[in-house]
């Protein structure tokens, strides 16, 4: 509530008063329309409609239409015989056939109402409000998700619109078990969060954890989901995401279906998914549209890709400069050929190409689309043969550094690829530093951190660090989704736990 | 919070430059030996020769046309390898990396009169060459082997490597010795024997490296003696069960009995011997069985075709290769050089009849008797008939 | 719901295997090779069942004592409360040796081979400074941490023993024990003490399996026992199948086995891989030992942190391995002579007299039930 509105009186029977009231509350708030109409025998009484004009469509005439037209209507007598009198008593009583209607009576509601896109019909010598729900901004239409494109699959995604969002939810999972619960954040914002869950699947304590967490988030203002992930993380320090992002709403619905519970927020189609554990980013919803063998090959060509983002360079260093009796022979000579004459240590020239493809993909992401894809082709063609010809960099080098980036790309999820990335760094400092002991010790302390990361009270690593055979069948190759699907759904469903039943 | 993320980073920070990084070396640091000769110096010292990899410039490579790469020759003489190891990384100016180190050549003058544990002990212990480096004796100056210019691979000491498979495997000639072989020699406490292969120049362009004999190296006094000669070698590689493959001539005797100049030949595709020892008359009686497997490679002579002509066929061959095998024996015996490794038969079957021939065994095998079962299969004859390509006319048709 | 401190049986299981294979896959069988001959294979085949027995012994203690029956527990209960903790300080004494000594061979690890100009006392701090942080972060996650480092190391050292199969002349094997009877027994006594007899620190880990998984603990953990028995035992054979009379002469039998692997096929050069996965070996034994020594010290002295000790015991091992072995013939008569002895006079002596004692009470469990009712 601000200031103005908190000691806002009642709606008074003046329409004169009313109107001062809010006039002064939105003083230079220009998109704020006052119209001003009559009605009755004569044209005698007084209405006084409120709403915001860059909220509501600019013909707000049926709704006055419309309510004059209910007045009318029924056994209140002929319009020109309204009175304010009838007025009250019909709307009080309900009888109305339009959606949406609600009588307020409270001026601090008022405010609210306009503000989010109702119209606001007062009328002189009663005390209290009609109020409409009515906003018609034009938001992007459901499309595929730029980030999460799929070959086979459906091309769902959610947009701006949180009502929309959880529609499309809803369609896929037409059950009452599916929970949708609401809060409503930030003072000035007044964003509308949600979250939803299976209640038969998902874990009660989990979900008694969530609702620990999310409390207090009331206070502050939401504008995307990220800013919840923020609030309910267990570190903020560490690379790795923590929850999961998606704008597939069937990614959405196959994680509800797991017994994650899922984060909206309005005015963001992002869905958060929490948790989310290590072995879910390795898995994307395509797996389940594509054939067995193809699915678990590309399931651990993943994993292959895992591996190479986060350590090729760093190995690359550790071989050259400390265990150069590793390489075979042949190729170890072909790599001298190449290497002579280049005056950066190894290190120094990885680094460099790191940084310089990093920055080729920042510059990607920020050029507007028809410069993007040229320049990012150009400037690897030739970054990378000038760096060879100006005797910086070795070809050897150059393959480690596109093949790294390119198996980061291959990462599903843009936030453990991210997490690669910033990981990669380290890696590489420590193998300058000590060669494969430093490499070995990075790689000792990545593992005690992931096992020691928590997300949202479990652990980060379930499936691998408390391990579980059977849960291998979905991870590191997907099995016929016809054994998947008779043996609970989900691959964590494997593990009977108190309060949780079979969805059946 | 606070302070363990500040604590964290500042060793995050500093973690790098305490590193000292001592054993950094950028790979232009180095000098990777391919292959290493060893001499004796007139003063009796060691004389090492190295040969290290010079890379070749990136635009010869970027060109694809030129070959990349060259070697370069580094001597020094001292009184240990590390020594001279040691100086000679002085003169390049890098440190020497002995692990792709390929071949390792003694000069015969050396492994005659210093013992092998000499130098061996050096690549052993150092982080260096791997187990499977080959070991060869050079007739002649070792260093000089080092100057041939390799055929086809990069560096003369990939090249004797390949030789000495090729030489093995198609034929025979040659066994393969390396470091590992050398260092479990060395720690076995009973005096054993093994073969070298030994190289020698060839004469005109281009000049070769060739095997021509196998040298007899005795443990524990580290040195060799004379070598076998290259027709033996194959039958004492069978001997030892080592023989890969390889070709067996047949002279062909024409109507007279008399060799006529033609041969028919053999192709051993695989070949398998157990050795056995036994006590006669409390001598060693040593009995190798052998399992030949080949097929015709040239039929100049004989035919095949039925099975008397395919039973004389063989029986022509077994004698041949029992005559060479009853000869290689011989020289070995009189040689009191016991390469087939019958003393360990013996210690690791009999270890009683052992303890009664241990105190000399040179002696007693040189007294041993020898028998020889050789049974040869023959697979087939290849895409001909049993019969050589230009038929003799048969005495009926004339 | 499980107890989120108490570890499963297969947990425990992997703990075991880490704590008894971690820093011996680097040396067996070299210092057997040495004293037996041919015959280390023999020697690692009694010790194997020697440390069986042993193992035997700290289940049925903590069958009797149940969740007091850790170290501190038996000792304190069956020996009472002033003799009980003093006859751990020994204990004590010993893993302070131990650790530094595993770190140390680390150390030296890395120095003789790959990185032989880097001061050792990086190695040593580096690797007991992540197990330090390992073991402060609580047993629980340490141990689900091992159960997927455990089979690393395991498979690793298995594809060693495979891919070398063309080094290999069984022949070599013969004349079982070519030195003699006794030299495999003083093999045993090596063996005995290092690693086999150790696992009788393990009864200080006991007490945190959790309840509903007692039934399984004794077969599994008698089945990583004995797979790190047959993995010792494979990797004496195929050593003294691989180098014959020169098992005992390299230093770190399986690591020169993987360098000689190959030859010139592709498979060459896989002994860094496998160096790294040896040296996981000794950190994850160096952790666990951490943890036993941190939790029997905070019992003694009655600190209420379990974890209190962690980093303080790190300090002063890392300075102990840096100043305990004078050089390196030092290191082998302290290693391979004195720990032996020390491993089987006190502590599987401890053992065996906790065990008689603990059998010639009765069930505790029993008095007390029959005093309840």
């Amino acid at each position: 509530m601000t200031p103005q509105t908190a000691k806002a009186p009642a709606v008074s029977a003046s329409l004169s008063s009313n109107r001062a009231f809010l006039k002064r509350v939105f003083e230079n708030c220009h998109d704020i329309s006052f119209d001003h109409w009559s009605y009755g025998a004569d044209l005698g009484y007084e209405a006084l409609s409120v709403y915001c004009r860059t909220l509501v469509p600019e013909d707000r005439n049926p709704y006055v239409k419309q309510t004059l037209h209910d007045l009318t209507g029924l056994d209140s007598g002929a319009a020109a015989t309204a009175t304010p009198s009838a007025v009250g008593s019909y709307f009080q009583s309900g009888g109305v056939a339009k959606q949406g209607f609600a009588v307020v009576r409270e001026l601090s509601e008022v405010v609210d109402l306009v503000l989010q896109g109702c119209v606001v019909l007062f009328f002189d010598q009663w005390d209290g409000a009609l109020v409409y729900h009515a906003p018609e901004i034009e938001k992007r239409p459901v499309s595929e998700p730029v980030n999460e494109p799929v070959v086979h699959g459906p091309r769902e995604g959610t947009v701006e619109d949180l009502g929309k969002n959880l529609g499309l939810l809803r369609q896929r999972i037409p059950s009452s078990d599916l929970k949708i619960e609401w809060i409503s954040a930030g003072r000035l914002s007044k964003t509308s969060i949600a979250f939803c869950y299976l209640e038969p699947v998902v874990a009660p304590d989990l979900l008694a954890e969530f609702r620990r967490r999310i409390a207090g988030l009331e206070r502050y203002d939401v504008p995307e989901t990220s800013y919840v992930e923020d609030w309910i993380q267990d570190s903020a320090y560490s690379p790795f995401p923590q929850f999961r992002y998606t704008e597939r709403t069937d990614t959405a619905t196959a994680a509800l279906m797991e017994g994650k519970i899922a984060v909206l927020v309005d005015h963001t189609p992002s869905i958060l998914i929490a948790p989310a554990y290590l072995v879910d980013f390795i898995g994307s919803s395509e797996d389940y549209y594509v054939r067995t063998v193809y699915a678990s090959m590309i399931r651990l060509l993943r994993l292959l890709a895992f591996s190479i983002a986060l350590t090729l360079p760093s190995i690359y260093i550790a071989l050259s400069t400390f265990h150069s009796e590793l390489i075979p022979t042949v190729l170890l000579l072909a790599i001298l050929d190449t290497r002579e004459g280049i005056p950066f240590s190894a290190f120094v020239e990885a680094l460099i190409m790191e940084i310089s493809f990093e920055l080729l993909r920042e510059a990607g992401i920020r050029l507007p689309r028809p410069v993007g894809p040229a320049v990012s082709i150009v400037g690897a063609l030739v970054i990378g043969q000038a760096a060879i010809m100006a005797k910086i960099a070795s070809p050897i080098m150059v393959i480690v550094v596109a093949l790294t980036g390119i198996a980061s790309f291959a990462i599903p999820n843009y936030g453990m690829g991210i997490a690669l990335r910033i990981l990669r760094f380290p890696y590489m400092v420590a193998a300058a530093a000590l060669g494969g002991f430093g490499l070995m010790i990075a790689m000792l302390l990545t593992l005690l951190h992931l096992t020691s990361l928590h997300t949202l009270g479990q652990p980060y690593l379930t499936s691998l660090a408390p391990f579980r055979w059977k849960d291998m069948r979905d991870i590191v190759v997907r099995i016929p989704l016809k054994q998947l699907l008779r043996s609970p759904r989900s691959r964590r469903l494997s593990i009977p736990s108190n309060g949780r039943k079979d969805p059946g | 919070m606070r302070r363990a993320v500040a604590a964290s980073a500042l060793l995050f920070a500093i973690f790098p430059l305490l590193a000292g990084c001592w054993d950094k070396n950028e790979l232009t640091n180095w000098g990777y030996v391919q292959a290493a000769a060893i001499d004796r110096a007139p003063d009796g010292r060691i004389r090492l020769t190295t040969q290290i990899y010079k890379p070749g410039s990136p635009e010869a490579q970027t060109a694809g046309a030129a070959k990349s790469g060259s070697f370069l020759n580094l001597t020094n003489v001292s009184d240990t390898v590390s020594e001279a190891a040691a100086q000679i990384s002085g003169r390049l100016g890098r440190n020497l990396q002995w692990s792709h180190m390929r071949a390792l050549l003694l000069s015969e003058d050396f492994a005659r009169n210093r013992s092998i544990g000499d130098v061996l002990d050096f690549f052993s212990r150092s982080q260096g060459p791997r187990g499977s480096t080959s070991v060869f004796i050079a007739t002649g100056e070792a260093g000089s082997f080092l100057e041939i210019k390799p055929l086809i691979e990069s560096t003369i000491g990939q090249q004797l490597k390949t030789v000495e498979q090729t030489t093995g495997s198609q034929l025979g000639t040659a066994n393969r010795l390396t470091l590992l072989d050398l260092s479990i020699m060395a720690e076995t406490p009973s005096p054993t024997a093994d073969l070298i292969p030994r190289i020698e120049l060839s004469n005109g362009k281009p000049i070769l490296a060739l095997i021509n004999g196998l040298s007899v190296l005795r443990f524990p006094e580290g040195t060799i003696s004379d070598p076998i000669p290259l027709s033996l070698a194959p039958y004492v590689l069978m001997l030892r069960g080592q023989f890969k493959g390889g070709i067996i001539q047949m002279p062909c005797r024409g109507q007279s009995g008399k060799p006529n100049g033609k041969s028919d030949a053999f192709l051993v595709t695989s070949a398998r011997s157990r050795t056995s020892v036994s006590s006669r008359k409390g001598e060693p009686a040593i009995r190798i069985l052998l399992k030949m497997k080949g097929k015709a490679s040239e039929f100049n002579c004989s035919r095949t075709t039925s099975e008397q002509e395919n039973r004389a066929f063989l029986n022509r061959l077994r004698q041949e290769v029992k005559t060479g095998l009853e000869e290689s024996m011989a020289l070995i015996r009189a040689r009191k050089a016991d390469v087939i490794h019958a003393g360990e038969y013996a210690q690791r079957r009999h270890p009683r009849l052992w303890k009664s021939w241990s105190e000399d065994w040179a002696e007693a095998f040189s007294r041993s008797g020898f028998e020889a079962d050789i049974r040869i299969m023959m697979t087939d004859t290849g895409m001909d008939a049993g019969e050589p390509f230009v038929v003799p006319p048969s005495p009926d048709k004339k | 719901m499980r107890d989120s401190s108490s570890l499963t049986a297969n947990q425990l299981g992997s703990l075991l295997i880490a704590a008894s294979m971690g820093s011996a896959i680097v040396y067996i069988p070299a210092p057997l090779a040495q004293a037996a001959g041919n015959g280390s294979w023999l020697s690692v085949l009694a010790a194997y069942l020697f440390g069986l027995a042993m193992l035997g012994g700290i289940l049925y203690l903590y069958r009797r004592h149940g969740k007091e029956g850790g170290l501190f527990g038996c000792c304190r209960q069956l020996l009472g409360r002033v003799a009980g903790p003093a006859v751990l300080v020994p204990v004590v004494g010993m893993l302070f040796f131990a650790i530094p000594a595993i770190v140390a061979g680390i150390g030296d690890f890395f120095v003789s081979g790959m990185m032989p100009r880097t001061p050792p006392y990086i190695f040593c701090s580096f690797s007991l400074a992540v197990s330090a942080l390992t073991a402060k972060a609580g047993s629980k996650i340490t141990a689900r941490l091992f159960v997927m480092l455990v089979p690393v190391m395991v498979v690793f050292s298995l594809a060693v023993l495979i891919l070398a199969l063309p080094l290999y002349d069984w022949g070599r094997l013969l004349p079982i024990a070519d030195k003699g009877i006794k030299p495999v027994l003083h093999g045993l006594l090596i063996a005995g003490g290092f690693p086999f007899g150790e696992v009788f620190l393990f009864l200080a880990f006991l007490p945190y399996a959790s309840k509903e998984q007692e039934k399984l603990l004794p077969g599994r953990l008698i089945r990583a026992f004995t797979i790190t028995g047959v993995l010792m035992f494979l990797a004496a054979i195929c050593s003294t199948a691989a180098f014959g009379a020169a098992a005992g002469h390299f230093n770190y039998s399986l690591y020169t086995l993987a360098s000689n692997i190959g030859g010139s096929g592709s498979s060459q050069r896989v002994e860094a891989v496998i160096g790294m996965a040896l040296i996981l070996g000794s950190y994850m034994k160096a952790t666990v030992y951490l943890l036993i020594l941190n939790r029997i010290m905070a019992q003694l002295l009655g600190a209420k942190d379990e974890s209190a000790f962690i980093f303080p015991i790190a300090l002063v091992c890392v300075m102990l391995s840096l100043t305990l072995f004078a050089n390196p013939a030092d290191f082998l008569f302290q290693v391979y002579t004195v720990w032996p002895c020390t491993v089987l006079g006190i502590g599987c002596g401890l053992t065996l007299l906790l065990v008689v004692l603990s059998w010639l009470r009765g069930n505790p469990g029993s008095q007390e039930r029959k005093n309840a009712a």
